[in-house]
């Protein structure tokens, strides 16, 4: 077999399986809204007190995926307070949901997660399609190498939101790195930015840039809607 | 139990020397300023404590009891009870001062010669492996510290843009060991420095790093990045000199 074909088996390989846990999310996104518009019921808009039977959706979801590290809701400025984002976040442990998250939404503090000024947020709610942030260094956050897989979430006129989940780069090796092996050549997944999620050798090192297209290789993309993931593929090349 | 991952972690490492109540304090202290615990956050309970740290129970009660004091953790009873963080330490300008004094020479360029090594592999990284795209958030992380009003908003603007460099670079282990040198000397150095006077400067040094990065020059941003940390250990090696052995003028003789 080709490297080429390879690639693209490969591709077509990793795109069903992030259609899968995609397909998962917006299950979880419609549980979510479903409820959260039957808790506002006839109120103008949403309180606090709306998300709190997010933990218990989530929980099914976090115990169905144990490589997932959270999962919850992102909620714009303006949809519970004025001025302010909100999140709800739970991490996963053996039951599912075990500790919530806690972000830092006070400007003043250091680690102070403005997460409406990161660019992740800002893709998804402008587009409301799904999406994929990082690999990235979550600071702020859950502090650790992540990817964020976001969907939206409908909650009727005009009302951002987003379910998400977080996984660290790791866990998801676990799933990639086999794929990409059965590539006979150097290969990998890489994201939107052309930056490496997982390669299948020392030449394509996760975090790194690939600036170019390598000599005796190329791309393929990897057909999951609006993810803007591909392959990356050349011939094996020894380090020197 | 409160579960615990990644730098938070850290911030419960077994003290190396002397177990203190002060030292114990001091690190929750500076972890809590950084934002690194977080307000809301539910401490580890108390005989998790006594095993991170590896010190005494009464020792670790009496560094609780110091932070409750000052306002910064409660203690709830119940359910849903434990320590929680409930305010922001105040920076305290005698304490650092103290720090300083009792740091010598040898480990204050030692702490420098760790923050160069670190921000210099650093910074590299971040040219290799930041966007076009990341670059107007360092550039704004950069300037930020011109509107910090006091020390303690210095200390966290500075530290925040440092930090920022680790995210680019793509590195949690880099990450993990910015934080701490941070933790060990930004509110030294502001403690040090003039807010009216420094935050500019430090605002144009970050600003021009944020530059060489847009400007993909490599070379630049590593040596603005060596001459920033060279300064800032500069003045905090000044200040320890002036404080533990202040020249007599002809005035105070």
């Amino acid at each position: 077999m080709s490297i080429e074909t390879a690639a693209a088996e490969a591709a077509a390989q990793i795109a069903s399986w992030f259609d899968d846990l995609f397909g998962e999310l917006d299950v979880l996104s419609s549980r979510i809204s479903t409820m959260m518009i039957e808790e506002k019921g006839p109120r103008e808009r949403f309180v606090e007190a709306d998300l709190k039977r997010v933990k218990s959706i989530t929980r099914g979801f976090l115990a169905k995926h144990r490589f997932v590290e959270a999962a919850g809701v992102i909620l714009a400025p303006g949809t519970i307070e004025d001025h302010r984002g909100t999140i709800e976040w739970w991490r996963n442990d053996d039951e599912g949901a075990d500790g919530k998250v806690i972000f830092n939404l006070a400007p003043g503090a250091g680690s102070f997660y403005d997460f409406q000024n990161l660019s992740w947020f800002d893709n998804a709610v402008r587009t409301g399609a799904r999406a994929i942030t990082g690999p990235h260094v979550d600071f702020g956050g859950l502090d650790q190498y992540i990817m964020t897989l976001t969907a939206a979430l409908q909650l009727g006129d005009g009302t951002v939101g987003m379910v998400g989940c977080d996984a660290e780069v790791r866990d998801i090796e676990a799933v990639i790195v086999p794929i990409l092996r059965r590539i006979p050549g150097d290969a990998a997944l890489i994201n939107a930015d052309k930056r490496v999620v997982l390669g299948n050798s020392g030449r394509f090192l996760v975090g790194n840039r690939v600036r170019s297209s390598p000599q005796h290789g190329g791309f393929v993309p990897v057909e999951s809607p609006s993810l803007g993931l591909s392959v990356v593929y050349a011939e094996h090349a020894s380090y020197n | 139990m409160t579960k615990l991952d990644g730098i938070r972690a850290h911030v419960f490492r077994p003290l190396p020397d002397v177990l203190r109540a002060d030292a114990i304090a001091e690190r929750l202290t500076t972890a809590i300023s950084l934002g690194l615990l977080r307000q809301g956050e539910k401490l580890p309970v108390e005989s998790q404590l006594i095993d991170m740290f590896g010190a005494a129970g009464a020792t670790v009660r009496d560094a609780l009891q110091a932070l409750r004091e000052e306002g910064i953790i409660e203690t709830r009873r119940g359910r849903s009870g434990g320590t929680i963080v409930i305010g922001v330490p105040a920076f305290d300008t005698r304490a650092l001062h103290d720090r300083l004094k009792s740091l010598s020479m040898t480990e204050l360029r030692d702490l420098g010669d760790e923050l160069a090594a670190v921000s210099v592999a650093t910074v590299r990284l971040a040219h290799e492996r930041g966007l076009p795209s990341d670059l107007p958030r360092l550039t704004m992380l950069a300037g930020a510290i011109v509107t910090a009003a006091d020390p303690s908003a210095c200390s966290r603007a500075d530290s925040r843009f440092h930090i920022e460099l680790a995210v680019l670079a793509q590195s949690e282990r880099l990450m993990r060991s910015e934080i701490r040198l941070q933790s060990e000397t930004v509110e030294l150095l502001w403690s040090a420095q003039s807010v009216t006077e420094d935050r500019e400067r430090a605002a144009a040094e970050h600003l021009a790093i944020a530059e060489a990065l847009r400007d993909e020059d490599e070379e630049q941003a590593e040596w603005l990045v060596l001459q920033h940390v060279n300064r800032n250990v500069y003045r905090m090696i000044e200040a320890k000199l002036t404080l533990t052995y202040p020249i007599e003028t002809p005035e105070s003789a």
